[in-house]
């Protein structure tokens, strides 16, 4: 097990220049990702944000393969680390928003 | 048919039927038939643009052609062919001591009687007629408008056909515990039925399709049946636990005349005392609630009226104990420091008290099941957590539909209304609360004011993420149409959970009307029905509605739109435009996942309706109101707004189509 986790960690690192080519966020929606964590990442009521700057690939792919919560877990059969990369190069590339002080329309209170 | 738009004949039928009801007052004696209603009853709707046309008064040739004796026409003829003092009539004068300001109605047959004498008897004022283009619209409508006026609508349709395209709505009404009164028109007697239609339109128990979701059902009989039953029905309708009830009208009730008929007084508006908990439970609540550590309070379908809103405030304060709002209705400000909604579960999960007003689901707010494989349940609170429960609605259920959620015994449940329980609960608290122990709970308030500004600056800063995104984000559209309505009168007449709760956790919400809740089943085409329905009953108030819709539930009810159109009524409809039922794609997505299979994107097959993408704008514009879209670049959003409020700002429906994200 301990050597399958090995060279899965590998395969990922392994993956992320590729992904980092094709970060368009296809294979962000076609997952459906963006149903409860927003088309670029914002979260929302149903899923944590996560991006821009999300987490490091390690601790980001132990997350889908293991959610805790209502997250449904992503083995690599039904979502290859080739495509998990992806998925992490596209959220990789989300800019920063606007700061808070800076959108008028949020200046409430 | 007469119609809304064009009352000046109607208006001049009702001109007639005065002179008409005197004569015929005069010549019947002991019928029990009530003046006629343009002379009683107040205009309902004063500003609406139905009543604008002028009268235009019969001449004395018509008068006399309608009224005087029937020279040519021998008695037995006359009997024939004509009806004096329909019973639809008197149906009408009961609707009218019940004060039901209008009928919603999709048209048909088996209660034309009833249509008629609204028509050109009650001079279509009271009640009106509320045309809807599907019976599930004209009952959702009558649901939307309930939740703002706190008055009940009655609506109309064909017991048959009409009931069973009317079901959905009228579950969603039983969830939500709404009061409205159902009319259907029937053929009973199977001799007189004169054609196969009548046959198709005619059942033994009309109510049937319905009866597992109403609180009372009744077919009168007679006329004196009908004036009892109705007044039962309304009290039945709106003594919580509130809801839907349904009365039966054969047609020929309705049609044969009433003339000699010796019809008791009319039913007076029954008064309502909603029940009060019990004095012991409630004693025994106030001393838990002031000796807990950390008390918190849920609030579902809780309060409904302003002065329940002070209350609920006044015992939070008391018991300086943070409320998690849970949008059955307006419950709590979110203004106020102690409304911790937006804190989710972390508000409960440290609380060693929970009160729960109003619960709809007692035990899923204390646990919960995880969608797993083997649905394992987690306990939101700890071991020790003391649950009180304060309602009524649980105390009224049936055995069919399963709405009533999880077995759970409070440590005290106490079975009352919580507007009506509130005044003596404060007291008991008062009473029981020590000098000492005031000083202590005085003490919590500081870190609920930091725990209130911490969860407002979470939101403030949570809204600015993907606020340049197109499809646009769900917080940029709302705190664009916040921006154009803050300095507004005005009442969100949707539910908002698919928008992220935006606007819960940023508008200002402090008055009962700013927030109805949702459609209670949710069952869909309750959204835009039910929004015209606020939207009406937000107009007679001098307010203005906004509609958060979502795509997938317009599709299923676009008629309503018509009905806006029709009615003027100034709601301002924003689409929450995802071309999808994006919440059965995750369902579907969840499913692959936990079974490790599926082609990528599968999911979207059967919950995407984007290609071809629907025009909403358009669709919007054939029912003739104003629209504009769609819209899916972010920084366009204001300036639509903006154009939209113009034609709201006239008193005017209006749409804005805007493509958004999911959630």
């Amino acid at each position: 097990m301990r050597i399958y986790k090995i060279f899965s960690i590998l395969a990922l690192f392994a993956f992320a220049p590729f992904a980092h080519a094709q970060s368009d966020g296809h294979t962000y929606l076609q997952f459906g990702c963006d149903q409860c964590h927003g088309r670029v990442g914002q979260g929302s009521g149903a899923g944590l944000r996560l991006a821009p700057a999300p987490l490091e690939f390690e601790d980001f792919a132990d997350i889908v393969r293991r959610p805790y919560g209502v997250m449904p877990a992503y083995s690599p059969k039904v979502l290859s680390d080739e495509k998990l990369g992806r998925i992490h190069a596209y959220l990789s590339g989300i800019p920063e928003p606007p700061a808070l002080d800076a959108i008028p329309l949020l200046q409430l209170d | 048919m007469a119609d809304e738009k064009e009352p000046k004949s109607v208006d001049r039928r009702g001109f007639l039927k005065s002179a008409s009801a005197v004569s015929a007052a005069s010549a019947a004696g002991a019928i029990a038939v009530s003046e006629p209603v343009a002379a009683q009853s107040p205009d309902p709707a004063p500003q609406s643009s139905l009543d604008k046309a002028p009268l235009a008064s019969p001449s004395e040739s018509q008068l006399a052609r309608e009224f005087d004796p029937l020279e040519d026409y021998p008695e037995e003829i006359i009997d024939r062919y004509f009806v004096d003092q329909p019973g639809s009539d008197y149906m009408v004068d009961v609707m009218q001591a019940m004060e039901i300001d209008y009928l919603a109605i999709n048209a048909a047959s088996s209660y034309r009687g009833l249509h008629e004498s609204v028509l050109n008897y009650a001079n279509n004022k009271q009640p009106k007629i509320l045309t809807c283009l599907h019976e599930e619209q004209a009952v959702a409508l009558s649901h939307g408008y309930f939740k703002v006026a706190g008055k009940p609508l009655a609506m109309a349709c064909h017991g048959t056909v009409g009931i069973q395209h009317a079901a959905m709505a009228v579950y969603n009404a039983w969830a939500d515990k709404v009061p409205l009164i159902i009319i259907a028109g029937d053929h009973k007697d199977a001799a007189s039925r004169r054609s196969p239609v009548e046959w198709l339109h005619s059942a033994q128990d009309s109510a049937r399709p319905i009866r597992d979701f109403v609180k009372w059902d009744d077919t009168p009989v007679s006329l004196t049946h009908f004036a009892e039953s109705f007044a039962r029905a309304y009290r039945i309708a709106m003594t919580p636990p509130m809801g839907p009830v349904a009365l039966v009208l054969d047609a020929e009730l309705q049609e044969a005349s009433a003339a000699g008929q010796n019809l008791p007084p009319l039913p007076t508006l029954p008064v309502i005392h909603p029940p009060q908990g019990d004095s012991g439970a409630v004693e025994a609540a106030a001393d838990l609630l002031v000796n807990a550590g950390s008390p918190v309070l849920l609030a579902d379908r809780a309060i409904r009226t302003e002065a329940g809103l002070a209350q609920l405030i006044e015992l939070a304060e008391l018991l300086q104990a943070p409320v998690m709002d849970r949008g059955g209705r307006m419950n709590f400000p979110n203004t106020h420091y102690l409304n911790h909604s937006s804190r989710g579960g972390a508000a409960v999960s440290g609380a060693d008290l929970i009160f729960g007003l109003e619960l709809g689901d007692v035990w899923g707010s204390v646990n919960r099941i995880l969608d797993l494989p083997h649905r394992e349940a987690q306990a939101r609170v700890g071991d020790d957590v003391k649950v009180i429960t304060l309602g009524i609605n649980s105390s009224f259920m049936k055995s069919n539909y399963q709405d009533f959620g999880r077995y759970y015994e409070p440590d005290v449940p106490i079975s009352g209304d919580v507007e009506t329980t509130l005044p003596a609960l404060i007291e008991a608290v008062r009473q029981a609360m020590s000098r000492s122990r005031r000083s202590v709970i005085a003490r919590r308030e500081d870190g609920h004011r930091e725990a209130y500004n911490d969860a407002r600056q979470r939101d403030l800063n949570a809204a600015r993420y993907g606020w340049e995104a197109s499809p646009v984000s769900t917080a940029r559209i709302c705190m664009e149409v916040w921006d154009k309505i803050k300095d507004e009168d005005w009442g969100l007449v949707s539910g908002v959970g698919f928008w992220g709760n935006w606007p819960r956790r940023l508008w200002a919400m402090d008055k009962t009307h700013h927030y109805i809740g949702t459609s209670g089943a949710g069952g869909l085409g309750y959204g835009i029905p039910a929004a015209v329905g606020a939207a009406l009953a937000h107009q007679e108030q001098g307010r203005i509605a906004v509609n958060l819709q979502s795509d997938g539930d317009m599709l299923y009810a676009p008629g309503a739109l018509w009905t806006a159109a029709h009615l003027n009524v100034p709601l301002l409809t924003v689409m929450h435009n995802n071309r999808a039922y994006h919440q059965e794609i995750m369902h579907v997505q969840r499913v692959a996942a936990r079974r490790q299979r599926g082609v990528e994107g599968s999911a979207r097959i059967g919950n995407v309706f984007d290609d071809p993408p629907v025009d909403f704008a358009a669709m919007a514009k054939s029912f003739g109101m104003w629209a504009s879209g769609p819209i899916d670049n972010p920084y366009d959003v204001g300036t639509a707004l903006a154009k939209a409020m113009d034609v709201i700002g006239q008193g005017e429906p209006a749409l804005l189509d805007i493509v958004a994200q999911a959630r």
